[in-house]
């Protein structure tokens, strides 16, 4: 390794440790941009110089081949083995190191664009342990009782949203659960094996305080629920793909205006597998298959100029906030205006 | 298996196809029924606003001249809806008289700026407007149960059983033909 490399290396590395502090400090989008400024400001290319790596990593995987070879043609060398392990370690521990690096850079980037994500749909992080919050949400919504192995939170935020009538607080999640089950085999000589197979799902929601509807459940994936009366509203197309499970199917009926109906009928086609539970204690939990707080950035730290024009630019979630948009209309539509 | 039992079995599926294709049209034209009397039940709603509205206008002489006549409109309009007979006709005129008195108080909003800040008025613009959405949903779904019922009954062999058995006639869906006459297209059906 030469010298002037290592020292770029160094100072790269520092830049970026640097980066990474103020990546996790902002609180702003001009704190964003601050941080892209500085990059730029940086003088060259946000790029390891790895070509030292490269080098013993090519001089290791030679040694290794060459290791093999020779124990192919002289199998009773001792010494073989020994230097052909050596190699194979000695190449795994270069191409990890120069896996490593790019993946920082990257990281960074990924870091700062989903900053930008949080600020631009003003979202806030908040403490939570997966499972615990899953067995607690469990508790008040039957979406979170699927799976007989595993369920957990696997991301939340929080969010707010600002209507023409109601301004309400909510949390968005990603809730994953396994389901374990034993499958038997039987092979060709007619002997039985039996295996444990764990199925991963995730499903995607929103739950917030939804105060005018109580202990109602309409879904399109049925899978359980709290209530066993049922309520049909009079659109065909609705009871086609919906059911609905209530406590008191008088309340029901009063919150299955035809206003709220095709609502639900036509957030039914934006999201698959669409579920609403409200909690008896006052929640609406909206559950659906499709991640819709999902986000994919083009440029990073790499290309700054290209990168501060993509964070100046709205990362609103479309379908996050027509969603929230339709949460509204039903509020809209379950309060009293007297 | 002989002539005879496959000639059961074949007769059986059929027999059974009728009776599935007999019920769905029944069911699919409850539907259409019940649909509707969302609809007129949306609109006699408005009924219960009314003695609202005229409380409010009473305190305004100029406005009160204005709107009272379109609330009787829409009351004697309301008069004639049933829920039992599906008339698309009565149904337009109320929508009609709905749509004027709106209309006439956006109107007296503007020459009285005071009865703009009367706080009963805005909960009662708010009712109305949200009202009138239900009412458009309503009509939205009795016209998709209408068209899942005349698909019921125009569709092969649905069309067979419906002209032998059940005799039910096509459905008219709701159309507002004041709105419709905004439009230069017109839809050759």
């Amino acid at each position: 390794m030469d010298k002037p490399s290592s020292s770029a290396n160094q100072q790269l590395a520092l830049f970026l440790d640097s980066l990474s502090i103020q990546i996790a400090g902002a609180h702003k989008r001009e704190d964003l941009r601050a941080i892209l400024r500085k990059v730029s400001a940086f003088g060259r290319p946000l790029r390891y110089d790895n070509r030292a790596y490269w080098i013993s990593l090519s001089a290791a995987l030679l040694t290794a081949a060459l290791a093999l070879l020779s124990l192919y043609f002289y199998p009773n060398n001792v010494a073989a083995p020994w230097f052909a392990a050596a190699a194979v370690l000695t190449s795994l521990v270069f191409a990890s190191l120069i896996y490593v690096r790019r993946n920082k850079i990257n990281g960074l980037s990924d870091a700062l664009y989903q900053r930008d994500v949080y600020l631009d749909n003003a979202w806030q992080s908040e403490p939570y342990h997966g499972k615990s919050l899953a067995a607690q949400l469990g508790q008040q919504f039957s979406e979170f009782r699927r799976g007989n192995h595993l369920r957990e939170i696997s991301w939340l935020v929080k969010g707010e949203y600002q209507g023409s009538e109601h301004h309400f607080e909510y949390h968005a999640y990603n809730f994953h659960y396994v389901d374990r089950r034993q499958v038997t085999t039987t092979d060709s000589k007619g002997r039985v094996r039996t295996r444990t197979v764990y199925d991963h799902h995730y499903r995607f929601g929103l739950y917030l305080p939804f105060e005018f509807v109580r202990d109602i459940a309409i879904s399109s994936s049925w899978f359980g629920g709290f209530f066993s009366g049922s309520y049909k509203p009079a659109s065909v197309e609705f009871n086609r793909k919906f059911k609905v499970k209530a406590q008191n199917e008088l309340a029901a009926a009063k919150f299955l205006k035809p206003a709220v109906v095709v609502e639900i009928e036509d957030l039914g086609k934006e999201l698959s597998e669409l579920n609403l539970e409200f909690s008896s204690s006052g929640q609406l939990c909206i559950s659906y298959a499709q991640n819709i707080c999902s986000w994919q950035r083009q440029y990073g730290l790499d290309n700054p100029e290209q990168f501060l024009r993509e964070i100046e630019g709205d990362q609103t979630l479309t379908r996050l906030h027509n969603t929230l948009k339709r949460i509204h209309t039903l509020m809209r539509f379950s309060d009293n205006n007297f | 298996m002989d002539s005879s039992m496959v000639f059961l079995i074949v007769f059986g599926v059929v027999i059974l196809a009728v009776v599935l294709i007999y019920n769905g049209i029944i069911s699919r034209a409850n539907a259409a029924q019940r649909a509707w009397a969302n609809v007129i039940t949306q609109e006699r709603q408005k009924n219960k606003i009314i003695p609202h509205l005229q409380t409010v206008t009473e305190q305004y002489q100029q406005f009160e001249s204005g709107v009272q006549e379109k609330i009787t409109a829409l009351r004697s309009a309301l008069g004639g809806l049933s829920s039992d007979k599906m008339d698309t006709n009565q149904l337009a005129e109320v929508e009609t008289a709905t749509r004027n008195l709106v209309q006439g108080m956006h109107i007296a909003v503007e020459s009285y700026p005071e009865l703009k800040a009367n706080e009963m008025f805005g909960k009662l613009m708010r009712e109305i407007a949200e009202q009138q959405e239900n009412i458009g949903a309503a009509i939205r779904i009795f016209n998709q149960n209408v068209e899942a019922f005349n698909n019921g009954i125009e569709i092969f062999p649905n069309s067979i059983v419906n002209s032998l058995l059940n005799k039910k006639s096509k459905l008219n869906t709701f159309n507002d033909t004041e709105a419709e006459a905004g439009f230069d297209y017109k839809p050759n059906f």
